[in-house]
């Protein structure tokens, strides 16, 4: 185990306003890792970051970073580090090069090792072209570009990215995170990074923190943690909602399966949770379907063989499908198990729109519709809340909203609560006009911003 | 000894940690020293800025000459009336107008740096090791380099309308100088004042209740035996006041006392508002 970088004990933050930005974060981040903030707008990521990098001051709590402490050496912890705003600290009226050349000075490197970083840094981001024109003129993935290599001038030991790729296009994305793990790679530098998307948590850092609210609420590899929470579904989906309901005979035989853990009716489409320890159920010799048994004997059983028992079984019972497709859980759905919200969610509904329209789309088929639905029917609603979270292993898969972001791409969002016999799925938009406007302003202050 | 352990604890990464000790080695061992250098690092990009766009500071250069000749036509008879101490107005008035300039010159530069902490350009200066006092300096300095050309276009011009400087190249001098302490002074109120509002809209109000009040309050268009007594007893506290006296008596040649006084009064004030500024801009940016 590598050497760690940064540790941070209870670290918290309150705003004069009397918000509690932070609360007690411990973390110890290694050197050489690139480890990922996943949070929504407000969770406290950029504060976070702003404290480790003395631009805020802790209310509670202590940090260092390869062992220096801020208080004691501020101008060290400050030359250890890099730092990329989420805001283009880029001077608009400056070239690149003096832009480079500038931060150097202010680190009080002479100017003959700037000269020559500046040089290189141009060279490694690309930037070799434009180094002499304003930057005023560079596109937005240029000035990104160009602010991440301002930052490492002074070659730092740890390098913070605020949201690195927001508001830019995917090229440029997909460029910004090469370069990123170049350099985690060349130079061992060690990488905290704050973001909300979601592809970019999971294909960078080698370690992601999920914080909501100030507080952190899990950690760990994005693989390990999707994983753990389960809900990797093999999805039958059938001409017609009909020729689903018709099979349901059959559909339910699949709920006494050792590798399924339940069963979502949904329209035509019928999803079953694969169970997710399956990892300790051994499977017997001959057994693994079409041909999984080439080397070990006795391997424990993986999702894959659970989808082939599945298709064999489908077969052997005559089932009529139209589409068959395995959806894994994404982060998103570790996101949403956490935080009790979605961050594509929240993607889709842009800035730009009203906030009716915002309105609509989050209440058509969302969790919060349902919530206002079981409410009304006087049921309790599991997932949503914490307290569905310590429950059952087949709570804990009807808590996540669609864990159907695989390349099946199963359409709707409907999320199935309740008992997973229970046929849901019926959100149709004419049912909002039960909403009283006491209720929509309610609904609109905890989820609207 | 935190530099020490820490380089123990990332032993093995050379290609990291070897050339941040080359960097310590070459840093300026004196404390001044790196702050006259972290100021006039920042201060030489802010200039070069100012170049890069030569059509509006053309624009700032022009406006206090307009100032010059409305005010100085408007005026001019008040010379006729009996006890004015100066026999050509544009005399009189040309202290008036440096001073003028640059308290409009100067009074902006909050705004500008309200547009950089948005921009993420202070920040971008706040994680490096860079003297915190030397961020606030080199924009006030800038603001009283940009008000120093200024000043020089309006003596050009106020001579050739038939001004006399009769305190010769010291007075003159002095006269920049002192420009230059009042300059200083209320760009650190504005930037002051910027730190602590943290929004544009009152900082222009703010900047347009302080600028003008301030100059009517003042000797610089009417001279204070012309004033009401209310008037004359604000003049009392109002910086601009000493400034437009100092320069003038400068100009005339007299110095004495009370041109020592007003002096002083312009460094005393340019001193406390710089003072104000850089520990709120500490203060606010660690919140």
């Amino acid at each position: 185990m590598a050497p760690s970088m940064i540790q941070i004990k209870n670290l918290s933050k309150t705003y004069a306003s009397g918000v509690h930005a932070l609360k007690n974060l411990n973390l110890e981040i290694e050197a050489g890792e690139i480890f990922g903030f996943l949070g929504s707008n407000g969770a406290g990521k950029s504060t976070a970051i702003k404290i480790l990098t003395t631009l805020s001051k802790p209310t509670g709590g202590t940090f260092s970073i390869a062992g220096i402490d801020p208080i004691k050496n501020p101008s060290g912890l400050r030359e250890t580090i890099g730092y990329v705003a989420q805001e283009a600290g880029v001077d608009y009226f400056l070239t690149g090069r003096e832009n480079l050349v500038l931060q150097g000075r202010l680190y009080h490197l002479p100017y003959p090792v700037i000269a020559e970083r500046a040089a290189e840094l141009l060279n490694l981001f690309d930037l070799k072209e434009v180094a002499d024109s304003l930057v005023s003129t560079y596109s937005g993935g240029m000035q990104r570009k160009l602010d991440i290599a301002t930052a490492l001038v002074h070659r730092p030991k740890v390098l913070f990215l605020d949201e690195p790729t927001l508001g830019l296009d995917p090229r440029s994305r997909m460029t910004l995170w090469d370069h990123i793990r170049a350099l985690n790679k060349t130079y061992g530098m060690t990488i905290f990074l704050t973001t909300h998307y979601l592809e970019e948590a999971e294909k960078l850092s080698r370690r992601i923190g999920i914080l909501d609210e100030g507080e952190l609420k899990v950690i760990g590899a994005p693989e390990k943690l999707r994983s753990e929470i389960g809900g990797d579904s093999i999805n039958f989906i059938c001409e017609s909602d009909e020729k689903r309901e018709s099979q349901n005979e059959k559909w339910s035989q699949f709920k006494f399966k050792p590798y399924i853990d339940h069963l979502v009716y949904d329209r035509n489409e019928v999803r079953m949770y694969v169970k997710n320890e399956l990892d300790q159920q051994a499977l017997p010799v001959g057994e693994s379907g079409f041909g999984g048994n080439e080397s070990k004997a006795n391997r424990p059983l993986n999702k894959t063989d659970a989808l082939l028992k599945v298709m064999a079984d489908a077969e052997a019972m005559k089932l009529e499908v139209e589409t068959l497709s395995f959806s894994r859980a994404t982060l998103d759905d570790v996101f949403l198990k956490y935080t009790g919200k979605s961050l594509e969610h929240k993607k889709e509904t842009s800035e730009a729109e009203p906030w009716w329209k915002k309105w609509q789309k989050s209440g058509q088929g969302s969790d919060e519709w349902k919530k206002w639905q079981k409410t009304e029917e006087g049921e309790s609603v599991p997932g949503i809340t914490g307290d569905g979270l310590s429950g059952s292993p087949g709570k804990q898969g009807s808590g996540s909203a669609s864990p159907s972001a695989g390349p099946g791409g199963i359409g709707g969002a409907t999320a199935p609560h309740g008992p997973p016999d229970e046929i849901v799925g019926d959100a149709s938009p004419s049912k909002w006009g039960k909403w009283t406007e006491a209720e929509m302003k309610e609904w609109w202050a905890k989820n609207g911003k | 000894m935190a530099r020490g352990s820490a380089n123990n604890v990332v032993r093995g990464r050379e290609t990291v940690s070897a050339p941040d000790n080359e960097s310590k080695a070459n840093r300026p061992l004196n404390k001044t020293m790196t702050l006259f250098f972290d100021t006039w690092f920042q201060f030489e990009k802010y200039m070069r800025i100012t170049f890069r766009m030569p059509l509006w500071t053309l624009f700032g250069l022009i406006q206090p000459l307009i100032w010059l000749v409305i005010f100085g036509e408007l005026f001019k008879n008040m010379t006729r009336s009996g006890g004015f101490p100066e026999s050509s107005y544009i005399e009189f008035l040309t202290p008036g107008i440096l001073v003028m300039t640059v308290l409009f010159g100067s009074s902006w530069s909050g705004v500008s740096l309200l547009r950089e902490i948005n921009f993420g350009t202070v920040d971008k200066v706040l994680v490096t090791p860079v003297k915190r006092t030397s961020i606030v300096l080199s924009r006030v300095l800038h603001s009283a380099a940009t008000v120093i050309v200024q000043i020089l276009i309006i003596f050009v011009l106020a001579w050739m309308l038939g001004a006399h400087n009769h305190g010769g190249l010291f007075g003159l001098t002095v006269v920049f100088f002192m420009i230059l302490l009042l300059a200083v002074g209320f760009a650190a109120l504005s930037n002051g004042f910027a730190m602590k509002l943290k929004r544009e809209e009152p900082l222009v109000v703010i900047g347009n209740m302080m600028t003008l009040p301030l100059m009517f309050f003042s000797s610089a268009f009417v001279p204070q035996g012309f004033m009401p007594e209310w008037i004359k007893n604000l003049t009392v506290i109002n910086p601009v006041s000493y400034a437009v006296d100092g320069v003038r008596l400068a100009l005339r040649g007299q110095f004495s006392t009370p041109f020592l006084f007003s002096f002083f009064m312009i460094g005393c004030f340019a001193f406390f508002t710089m003072f104000w500024a850089t520990r709120t801009f500490m203060r606010q940016q660690e919140d």
